[in-house]
């Protein structure tokens, strides 16, 4: 089921992350550009693969360049014009590596992920999809793919518009509350914290499950009339995670 | 006749905040109480009687929170700096009591942590509670439409003893609603620790009454001035005639009524905090017309309100319907 998921949503993804750029493109031009770490508005603009955006250089050094791809995706076309972070005045551009690398993590687990669907579907009607160690493995390895690139996504939405909290009218630094950074400080040590001892928990939990594996239904269990109520949802109806004392 | 929207969503947001305290009072004082009972079966019990209910109670925070942040923007802006820090531990302790209550279940050699967790957690978001709500009594400094005190106003001795009362208060209503929901030892442990909690609360009451009138001479002048004081001499009374009746409720051993004498009884101490204050979202000057956000946005949220809470009303009722009655020990999971 996974797998079949995968394989629809993944590229659907892509669908909806092209319309999504295109009204960026209309609304947060300078997201845009910083996302792709593109500093001079021309046409027929490459594709900046990966590299190492510099703010005091205004420019994206060590490029590795794929030739017209940006104008291509942003304009559908292939000498699209498309504005460079140079159009805005440094003090209204957003922190430019961030954003550019947040958006290389995001798309590239989602090209990940329409692999992990679209392989898997081959598999499977291959029949082959139960026994490839090292497809399985990928899977796992991509378990915490979902919360990293939806991490990032968030990352790219939120820098990329500063410096402003509402775009073009008010700047983020005239928003901030009067509270001191002090307290800021605690309550953020506090959530830490909090958060910390409690997904530890929940995490400990979590492993102590997989560890103690799906129940094998026993011959009694099957001859029980009617299954009994879990103590708590998401659970064993029977078995508790540690031994009884 | 125009519609006073600032005034109808005064109304509503009270209403929010007054089913709140009362909902999720019960159940923080379940919490509040749960490291005195004498056995882990009773804790299972206690907790199973509010756990069908608890998280539908903290709802009416965030129509509180969500309704001051759209209606009365310069309330939000200016109470919640003022209140920062007490409000974060109020959370971050709403957050350990909460999970505690799926973990609980979960453990057991490590069962004592999140008996303590769901304790503590209540007992500092109960006390933060009150300490918010006596700060709020005694007002802010606000400058420009913009709170200009320190952290630590709000650290005073008023909003302490309104820490106490507020948490005295909910372990009465929890000790109530035990007496209704169970029986056997734990109903007549209930029985036992109630007495000496009203005596506690009514205390309370009366020292924050006195010393309300005193925070503000205009309060007192409302209260105590010809002819003021006839119109709201029911209040005062009907606390007296309440509590002797909830006396007697107790000593003839009553099993629902001592909870609902305690909810009107909270319900008083509201009114007459109501009548102190109003019509001021910010004490001491800021009233519900000038923290207002435009009509617009008010009817806009208020069409909002009107459909969706014949539908929470209707699913919390349903709610106490189905589970209705005594708590059976053997139960699962609610």
């Amino acid at each position: 089921m996974a797998v079949g998921f995968a394989a629809v949503f993944a590229p659907l993804q892509v669908v909806i992350g092209d319309m999504t750029g295109l009204k960026m493109l209309e609304y947060q031009p300078a997201k845009v550009a910083a996302m792709e770490g593109h500093w001079e508005t021309g046409r027929g603009v490459p594709f900046i693969l990966f590299g190492w955006p510099d703010e005091a250089r205004e420019e994206t050094r060590f490029a590795v360049k794929i030739p017209y791809a940006t104008s291509l995706v942003l304009t559908h076309e292939l000498d699209g014009e498309v504005q460079g972070l140079k159009d805005w005045p440094a003090d209204e551009r957003p922190p430019v590596a961030i954003v550019f690398w947040s958006f290389r993590v995001m798309v590239g687990i989602g090209f990940a992920m329409m692999f992990a669907g679209l392989y898997g579907l081959w598999l499977l009607s291959r029949r082959r999809l139960y026994d490839t160690r090292w497809f399985k493995r990928f899977w796992m390895l991509m378990t915490p793919s979902g919360f990293v690139a939806v991490l990032s996504g968030w990352f790219v939405a939120e820098v990329g518009r500063q410096p402003y909290i509402i775009h073009g009218l008010m700047r983020t630094a005239d928003a901030s509350s009067p509270v001191p950074g002090t307290s800021i400080g605690f309550s953020l040590a506090l959530f830490v914290v909090a958060y910390f001892a409690i997904f530890g928990a929940g995490t400990w939990y979590m492993l102590r499950m997989i560890s103690i594996g799906p129940a094998t239904p026993t011959l009694e269990d099957q001859a029980r009339p009617i299954p009994g109520t879990p103590m708590r949802p998401l659970s064993h109806p029977t078995e508790r995670i540690e031994p009884a004392e | 006749m125009e519609l006073d929207l600032p005034l109808i969503w005064a109304g509503v947001i009270a209403f929010a905040v007054c089913m709140y305290v009362l909902m999720d009072g019960f159940d923080l004082g379940i919490g509040i109480l749960f490291q005195a009972v004498p056995t882990d079966s009773e804790r299972d019990i206690m907790m199973n009687s509010v756990a069908p209910v608890w998280d539908g109670n903290e709802t009416w925070l965030v129509l509180g929170g969500g309704g001051l942040l759209g209606v009365y923007p310069l309330a939000y802006a200016t109470l919640l700096p003022a209140l920062y820090l007490p409000i974060i531990v109020m959370l971050v302790a709403l957050v350990f009591r909460g999970v505690a209550f799926e973990f609980r279940f979960k453990a057991i050699r490590g069962k004592f942590v999140w008996n303590w967790a769901f304790c503590l957690g209540s007992l500092i978001a109960a006390f933060s509670q009150g300490v918010v709500l006596g700060a709020f009594v005694q007002g802010f400094e606000v400058v420009d439409r913009s709170y200009a005190g320190g952290p630590f106003d709000w650290l005073t001795p008023f909003s302490i003893l309104v820490g106490f009362g507020v948490t005295a208060g909910y372990a009465l209503l929890g000790s109530t609603w035990l007496i209704m929901k169970t029986d056997g030892p734990l109903q007549r442990w209930a029985y036992k620790v109630s007495m000496p909690l009203l005596i506690a609360v009514l205390g309370f009451m009366v020292a924050v009454s006195l010393w309300v009138p005193l925070l503000d001479p205009d309060i007192g002048q409302r209260w105590f001035s010809w002819p003021n004081i006839l119109y709201l001499s029911p209040v005062p009374i009907l606390v007296v005639l309440a509590t002797v009746w909830l006396v007697r409720a107790l000593l003839t051993d009553r099993e629902r009524l001592p909870f609902l004498l305690t909810l009107f009884l909270f319900l008083l101490g509201y009114a007459g905090l109501a009548i102190s204050l109003f019509p001021n979202i910010v004490p001491p000057d800021i009233t519900i017309w000038d923290a207002a956000s435009p009509p617009e946005t008010q009817l806009f949220m208020l069409v909002g309100v009107a459909i969706m809470m014949p539908f929470v009303l209707g699913y919390t009722a349903y709610a106490y319907w189905v589970f209705r009655g005594k708590v059976d020990p053997h139960a699962g999971y609610h």
